[in-house]
């Protein structure tokens, strides 16, 4: 079944071919961070418009890497919640059409759900039921008990900021440009991550929330008192304490509900220091670690064409009039991660 | 040859297909082209027992007007002409505001903080038009009061209802007609191609964040 994926959830336009929900055969991504690089993040509306004027030479290209055409797809998946919803409805825009051009099946995909199944991708025979997932980004930071196809369970999530918008925070702060991971990842390299002994709110909470917001604020005030502290110092230490928050819940969790598979997804799993923290911690306590490949870590439309591969089975297409919500409750049991008041 | 039309720059979805300069099927509903726009492609088509397939010509508005609405209606339009590999004609909202009205004429809508896009027309076939303008209300406005040869006032909405009141010569327009839409189409040029990805809506203003007023 080739199926293909489009995602435009915040400033990367992606689109992808995916064979049987295993084999990519492309996967296109335009990245956008040229145009909000100067305002030090993203604005919705330079995102939507960026997206409408690269939506359809990214779908060409999508197509000619994957050496097909439009009449040789099966179905077309895109990102309709979850995200920004001037930049989502481009995407949706331009999957309705070719569902109804091509008179192939629609099929609307959480953006959440992309990240979680890109671990699945290629691996459904060696990953099973149930295994935990943490799933950790600029927009979220979620640590789910997948049940099976479509269903979760929420163990623990962000109170406030998620640990990759803090990541861009700071980095924005430190003058270093947007995005911001990379960058704080590379300067850190130098750095001592125990320079600095910033706070890891929460930690010794036995539950699975996170937060991250008090941690942004000591390191801004820490950057605002003395403006010529040693950069890769104070990057490292501050890295380090995300890290450390980030892994001590998830085996926390992994102990907790008797889940021996742990899956790392989304743009922050691609912190090199994060993977080899949890993978230490993992191999400390039998647990396997799975991550997915880098091109599948941050916003693409490969994970949504994976991830409609498997949700298709379970639920089906979705009717053309399909919406497109910011912010949605996930899964079948309906998980609400986010304030009551964003789920309009 | 049969026309799918599509304008989502206002405050309505227009879905029309016409068969060479004739309107065969007009979809009007209020709001929400995220939700309504493709819908009404397909009810459209269904009911007259066509296929998109045998559309052999896709126009769209292209602004200016409602900044998601035209995200929403020209992605679809260009991926419609890009899937079906047929032409794609862009319509000026203005244009199609005053196709079919008395010239000298002008056309208006709001842009929303404090300015207004406008085009005054003195012609009676677009190829001659002047382009089109962004500009304070003040400034527009008070051409528009001098300017005694001008027939027409044409607003794109009512906004502006209350700042022109007394100006018996002022109208609004709350969608654009679907005759205004053919007869604008069939003067606008045929997209194929290379030109069709490269078409965007017509955003006569920077986004708020790159003109400077937050940092």
């Amino acid at each position: 079944m080739l199926i293909l994926g489009i995602d435009t959830s915040c400033d990367d336009t992606g689109a992808a071919v995916v064979r049987d929900g295993h084999e990519v055969l492309s996967n296109v991504i335009a990245s956008q961070y040229k145009a909000h690089d100067r305002f030090g993040g993203v604005v919705p509306v330079i995102a939507a418009r960026e997206h409408t004027a690269k939506i359809s030479f990214i779908l060409e290209s999508a197509l000619e890497e994957a050496g097909i055409s439009f009449t040789d797809l099966d179905a077309v998946a895109v990102s309709h919640h979850q995200g920004l919803l001037l930049a989502l409805v481009v995407g949706v825009s331009a999957a309705k059409s070719i569902a109804l051009a091509c008179d192939i099946p629609l099929i609307g995909i959480h953006h959440l759900e992309g990240h979680i199944y890109s671990n699945l991708m290629g691996r459904s025979k060696v990953l099973k039921f149930p295994f935990l997932c943490l799933t950790v980004a600029g927009g979220h930071t979620l640590l789910l008990k997948v049940v099976s196809h479509g269903t979760y369970e929420l163990l623990g999530h962000t109170r406030d900021d998620a640990a990759g918008e803090v990541f861009d925070k700071v980095a924005r702060h430190l003058g270093l440009g947007h995005p911001g991971g990379a960058a704080i990842e590379k300067l850190a390299e130098k750095g001592d991550p125990e320079a600095y002994n910033f706070p890891r709110p929460l930690i010794n909470r036995t539950d699975g929330e996170f937060s991250f917001s008090g941690l942004k604020t000591a390191v801004v005030a820490a950057i605002d008192r003395n403006p010529n502290l040693n950069k890769a110092d104070l990057c490292a230490s501050f890295q380090q304490a995300v890290v450390d928050l980030l892994v001590s819940k998830t085996i926390r969790m992994a102990g907790e509900h008797q889940l021996q598979q742990i899956t790392l997804a989304g743009g922050v799993a691609l912190n090199s220091p994060l993977r080899t923290a949890l993978k230490h911690a993992a191999d400390d306590h039998g647990y396997q670690i799975f991550t997915p490949c880098d091109d599948l870590c941050m916003d693409n439309g490969a994970m949504v064409a994976g991830a409609a591969y498997f949700l298709y089975k379970e639920r089906g297409p979705n009717p053309i009039g399909i919406d497109t919500r910011a912010n949605a409750p996930l899964g079948s049991k309906g998980i609400r991660y986010r304030h009551d008041s964003k789920y309009r | 040859m049969r026309t799918l039309i599509i304008d989502t720059s206002g405050q309505f979805t227009t879905v029309l297909v016409a068969k060479e300069t004739n309107l065969i099927s007009a979809s009007i509903l209020q709001g929400r082209p995220a939700e309504h726009l493709h819908e009404q492609v397909q009810t459209s088509l269904s009911s007259l027992h066509i296929k998109p397939s045998d559309l052999g010509r896709i126009a769209v508005v292209v602004g200016p007007g409602s900044w998601t609405g035209l995200n929403i209606g020209v992605t679809a339009a260009k991926t419609f002409a890009q899937v079906l590999d047929i032409p794609l004609s862009p319509i000026s909202t203005l244009d199609a505001l005053v196709a079919g009205h008395s010239k000298p004429i002008w056309a208006i809508m709001n842009a929303g903080r404090g300015q207004c896009y406008y085009v005054r027309c003195t012609c009676f076939t677009h190829d001659v038009q002047p382009a089109m303008a962004v500009a304070p209300l003040d400034t527009v406005f008070n051409q528009i009061r001098t300017d005694t040869s001008a027939v027409t006032v044409l607003e794109y909405g009512n906004t502006f209802e209350n700042l022109l009141c007394g100006d018996h010569r002022y109208q609004s327009a709350a969608r654009l007609l679907p005759e205004s839409l053919i007869s604008t189409m069939n003067q606008s040029p045929l997209l194929e191609g290379d030109a069709i990805k490269l078409l965007k809506p017509v955003y006569l203003q920077p986004a708020l964040a790159e003109r400077g007023t937050i940092s």
